[in-house]
């Protein structure tokens, strides 16, 4: 079966707008909320990514049915990029954010002599508020993985799905409700060009918007009311010049297999070189002795 | 979608019905836009806005004149979000890579590099700014904010060219931290 029944339909959480007069309420409280230091834990972050976790597998079924239901598309194809892949990409956070988070100790500039005294690093801080607003294509990706990544970078957050895809953006509702992450820290607003332009009239840290060109300059523009960075994702069609021939295979590179063994064996001392410049207690040792310096890349292992 | 099929100055090739507007089914479509010297390209609809559907067009280009397709991709779409090329000979894949733009590419595959952790996934030009996926998520929601911390005294009586009186020995201290180039004054630049 391709399609989920349709009259699953009714089954689904209910697309209900915010209504306008909440909409700087909310936004101010979450900014009181990132103000009070609550995201600022890796621990709490890891926490919340876990509960979002569990709660994307609570809320397989629904976001099937919703995504069919505003799509037609296949469950197999959201199950694919919608869920599982947005799921990988959690877990993968989850794991890895505390090596991304970490301190990154800078010594350019700074003579060898003086390394043990003028000590400089890179802090990766919380932006502040950031503001997600989301297509109707992909609504559990693009939504959600945006997100994730604000969510461990330390940020608290507002989503604003598409209202035209109302199943979807509802079902991811429901999600935030299900997986109990933090409601002073985390909301969605729901919302079509009325609700959306009030947003943008608020004050935020980053935008990240993916949708079109068009309305990718209005939220630009709105950002720099507050000079606020934004990412924008827009899109343009994908050129694809194609060399058809005779029998061409379409992917030759696919029968060249890369010497895996070869490349791991050259990367791992770097990566334990690299791990021992992550503790800060070590940079004056590494640094007077001179025996240290960043791993440099690994050398492109297809190139053999 | 419909629209978009009705006004297409180019020829349907395969496809091309709705099957099912409720569950919103339409057919895999394929659409000639002939060849790139009749230049149909420049004003189809097919050519003007997203289309989110099976619904493809083509531009037959000659051989040996790669470059001309080139030119309708620098026309079209300068910086698209991704571009893609399908060929065998290191050449063209070349040709191609170092002569457009885009958000990201693909050689002999379409659309994967953005389901690749790893790899960030972002515009560039008019497709946007700033990228996320894997670390890049993290690292585009953070601000990376240098920090110093001086842990001696002494640093201070080191470094105290810094502070007036501006003497000879301020100036040659700093001129010394300045460093010394590893080549000389190139070819055909006169001293002034």
């Amino acid at each position: 079966m391709p399609l989920a029944d349709p009259s699953i339909a009714d089954t689904l959480p209910q697309f209900h707008l915010t209504p306008l007069d909440q909409i700087p309420t909310i936004v101010d409280s979450v900014r009181n909320t990132y103000h009070t230091g609550r995201t600022r834990p890796l621990e709490f972050r890891i926490n919340q990514l876990q509960k979002l976790y569990y709660g994307l597998c609570d809320t397989e079924s629904i976001a099937i049915a919703a995504i069919a239901a505003d799509l037609g598309r296949a469950n197999f194809e959201t199950s694919w990029a919608d869920i599982n892949y947005t799921k990988s990409e959690l877990l993968k956070i989850i794991k890895s954010m505390k090596t991304w988070l970490a301190d990154e100790h800078i010594s350019e500039g700074i003579p060898w002599y003086l390394r043990w005294a003028h000590q400089s690093y890179l802090k990766k801080d919380p932006m502040g508020v950031v503001l997600i607003i989301g297509p109707w294509n992909y609504p559990w990706n693009l939504n959600l993985i945006p997100f994730m990544g604000a969510l461990a970078a330390g940020n608290t957050c507002i989503v604003k799905p598409s209202e035209v895809s109302p199943h979807s953006s509802a079902a991811l509702e429901k999600l935030f409700e299900i997986s109990g992450i933090d409601k002073e820290c985390y909301r969605i607003i729901q919302g079509g060009v009325e609700e959306t332009t009030l947003v943008l009239k608020q004050q935020f840290d980053k935008i990240c918007y993916t949708g079109n060109g068009a309305v990718g300059k209005i939220v630009a523009r709105a950002a720099a009311e507050f000079l606020t960075p934004v990412m924008l994702e827009l899109y343009v069609p994908p050129p694809t010049p194609m060399n058809i021939q005779r029998d061409t295979n379409f992917a030759p590179q696919r029968r060249q297999k890369p010497h895996h063994h070869c490349a791991l064996r050259e990367y791992r001392p770097r990566r334990q070189a690299h791990r021992l410049g992550q503790n800060p207690q070590l940079w004056p040792i590494l640094h007077c002795s001179r025996l240290y310096s960043h791993p440099p890349l690994p050398r492109n292992p297809f190139h053999h | 979608m419909h629209e978009i099929l009705k006004t297409t100055s180019g020829e349907v090739k395969l496809g091309g019905e709705i099957i099912d507007r409720q569950d919103r089914l339409i057919e895999v479509t394929l659409v000639s836009l002939g060849h790139v010297s009749e230049g149909k390209w420049r004003t189809d609809s097919l050519m003007q806005q997203e289309i989110f559907g099976p619904l493809f067009s083509y531009i037959v280009y000659d051989d040996d004149n790669l470059t001309s397709a080139l030119d309708v991709v620098k026309q079209m779409s300068d910086t698209s979000l991704g571009s893609y090329v399908f060929a065998e000979k290191k050449a063209e894949k070349d040709l191609v890579l170092n002569n457009t733009r885009s958000g990201g590419f693909c050689i002999n595959e379409a659309f994967m590099n953005t389901v690749i952790a790893g790899l960030p996934f972002g515009g560039v030009g008019q497709s946007g700014t700033g990228a996320y996926r894997g670390k890049w998520s993290v690292l585009s929601f953070v601000h990376q904010r240098p920090v110093l911390e001086n842990k001696g005294a002494w640093v201070d009586w080191l470094l105290s060219f810094r502070f007036p009186p501006y003497l000879e020995s301020n100036y040659k201290a700093i001129k010394a931290g300045a460093g010394k180039p590893s080549f000389s004054r190139p070819a055909g630049q006169s001293k002034l």
